[in-house]
């Protein structure tokens, strides 16, 4: 049937007509031209010229004290807290972010429906407002240790300002609020595993958790780094707002600074260089942990197509 | 006694009852072909047989133990996940869908199990898994990925990873209908050579020669039940029940038709140059 629809179409004109011309060389193609993107990259340029040129002959901007304050122990310092206290909530929001995906899809009623709550709630108040509410925390608890529950007794306890300084305050928020979206990154990550997988681990009689540690995890890995890459530029932003508890990371230290000399603008700049600085260096890391997970996936399709028979 | 004996097997997906009251019996060393229309519940019988799928009532006898079910003095109740992880260990598997883990190479597909679920060292599991690649016949694939292997290559991986936890009964879900027609050979060869070597075998196929040169029995199933079952050119050669022979003869007639127009590039690219 197939045959006779192909012999049909020799008939068609328009088909003859090409195979007249079949002794034209057809071996050499050149890729189309592309005027437009010349054009868009000029005018791009120009653009960016002229701004950067009105800033740099902005009198408003002082370009000395952005010099002066870039590489301060100040701002370096208030750099290395940003670095740590992005890094340290990360850890734990990836960690806790897993455990929570993994009570969500396999811990039975209670642990998922506890997953889905906590999930719902942190995704639902603002970080900022939870920033603020860590950082007070000592007039809600005024002590906090172990306890008798339900009762007044503490066997051990230390005034709650004594360990939830504003940098541990911050640190707490943003891992709270980070967890519930890494435990939908992980969660969607592990969803996306084929079901043949696990079907395939359980018939070799592999235990659940090495099946999870094994199989699933690095082949869910492939999904969980792109919108993971962007939580961690987005928590080392995010770390900005505990500013306003004065978690003495760049931008509190910048602030302080630019209260005392009046340099705002400047300040800004120099908070801005770094979070950019930052941001790239995490972007760089992404990239490398991508291509890392990425095996036995990349440049498949290419590959896999290619007919290999054995007898 | 036989190797496995399932006794009124029943299994429902809702309102959907798609296994209903199986019974039937594999002698150690024999094969055995479960044939059927789609949706008869051959898939659902074999993945009920290594625990995949729980099935609701009836027993599963497999190697004289009891399959996923511990008897208490309130009647029966599903043993834990982790004890059935040590029953699934004598059966080995093997998907429609291979089902590799394409992050790891062939070796590593071989050697992970293995070190994981028999606690052999990296040393013993990598010799074991040459030995499997090699009987069939994919030595020369080892540190290749799954991604660069074609289909039967990757079906006859997934066998070997099977045959390395050293299985007494190997399950085949339609282990060939996944394949392009020109690979299904390699695959039955190597599951034929398995055969030989007197594994005991439940296949569900729809290859009837393979069925009969192979396997000693055939179940052929139709709504979740057994409509006939015996020696296989009984049931495939001069089958009692008319759904049986309806199911034949149809399955003939859409096989015959598609040799008929199958598509032959070879003709066709001369037809357009004349």
């Amino acid at each position: 049937m197939i045959a006779s629809k192909i012999r049909s179409l020799e008939k068609k004109p328009w088909m003859s007509d090409m195979m007249d011309q079949s002794d034209r060389e057809f071996a050499d193609i050149r890729p189309r031209r592309h005027p437009g993107w010349y054009i868009s990259a000029a005018f791009l340029i120009v653009l960016t010229i002229w701004f950067a040129s009105s800033l740099a002959k902005n009198p408003n901007i002082d370009y000395e004290t952005i010099g002066e304050y870039f590489t301060k122990d100040v701002i370096l310092g208030g750099v290395v807290n940003t670095l740590l206290m992005a890094a340290l909530s990360m850890v734990f929001a990836v960690i806790f972010g897993t455990l929570l995906a993994v009570m969500r899809l396999a811990g039975g009623p209670v642990w998922s429906a506890f997953s889905w709550l906590y999930v719902w709630f942190f995704r639902s108040v603002p970080l900022l407002v939870l920033i603020i509410f860590c950082g007070n925390l000592a007039l809600l608890f005024e002590r906090i240790g172990v306890a008798i529950p339900f009762t007044e007794t503490f066997l051990f306890s230390v005034p709650t300002n004594s360990v939830m300084t504003a940098f541990v305050a911050s640190i707490v928020a943003l891992t709270l609020h980070e967890a519930a979206y890494m435990a939908e990154i992980i969660r969607s990550g592990i969803m996306s595993v084929d079901a043949g997988q696990r079907d395939a681990s359980k018939a070799l009689a592999m235990p659940a958790y090495k099946s999870f540690f094994l199989v699933i995890m690095p082949q869910a890995m492939r999904i969980i780094i792109p919108p993971t890459g962007s939580s961690v530029i987005n928590t080392i932003k995010a770390t900005s707002l505990v500013s306003v508890i004065a978690g003495s990371e760049l931008l509190t230290r910048a602030e302080n600074i630019s209260a005392t000399n009046l340099k705002t603008i400047e300040l800004l700049l120099v908070a801005c260089l770094w979070y950019l600085i930052i941001a790239s260096v995490a972007g760089a890391a992404q990239y490398y942990l991508e291509r890392r997970f990425g095996k036995g996936f990349t440049k498949s399709r290419q590959t896999a197509k290619v007919p290999v028979t054995q007898a | 006694m036989p190797l496995l004996i399932t006794r009124k097997l029943t299994k429902s997906f809702g309102e959907n009852r798609v296994l209903d009251g199986i019974d039937f019996s594999l002698d150690d060393g024999k094969v055995v072909s479960i044939m059927g229309p789609s949706g008869s519940g051959k898939s659902t019988l074999l993945r009920c047989l290594n625990l995949l799928e729980y099935a609701d009532s009836g027993e599963i006898w497999f190697d004289g133990k009891l399959m996923g079910v511990q008897s208490t003095p309130n009647g029966p109740r599903r043993l834990s996940e982790r004890a059935m992880q040590r029953q699934r260990l004598g059966i080995g598997m093997v998907f429609q869908q291979f089902n590799l883990f394409p992050h790891l190479s062939v070796m590593g597909n071989l050697v992970m199990p293995q070190v994981h679920t028999l606690g052999v060292s990296k040393a013993d599991a990598m010799k074991e898994a040459s030995l499997q690649l090699g009987r069939v016949g994919l030595a020369d694939k080892t540190h290749a990925y799954p991604a660069h292997l074609s289909g039967g290559q990757k079906q006859r991986v997934a066998i070997a990873r099977a045959l390395c936890l050293k299985p007494r009964l190997m399950l085949f879900d339609e282990p060939t209908s996944a394949l392009d027609p020109e690979l299904v050979g390699e695959v039955l060869s190597v599951m034929k050579d398995l055969a030989e070597s007197g594994m005991t075998m439940a296949v569900v196929t729809h290859e009837t020669q393979f069925a009969l040169d192979v396997g000693e029995q055939v179940v052929f199933m139709a709504d979740g039940g057994i409509v006939e079952q015996g020696p296989s050119e009984e049931v495939l050669l001069s089958p009692k029940k008319q759904r049986t022979r309806d199911f034949l003869h149809r399955f003939r007639q859409t096989q015959e038709a598609a040799e008929k127009s199958e598509f032959r590039p070879e003709n066709s690219s001369e037809g357009i140059a004349s």
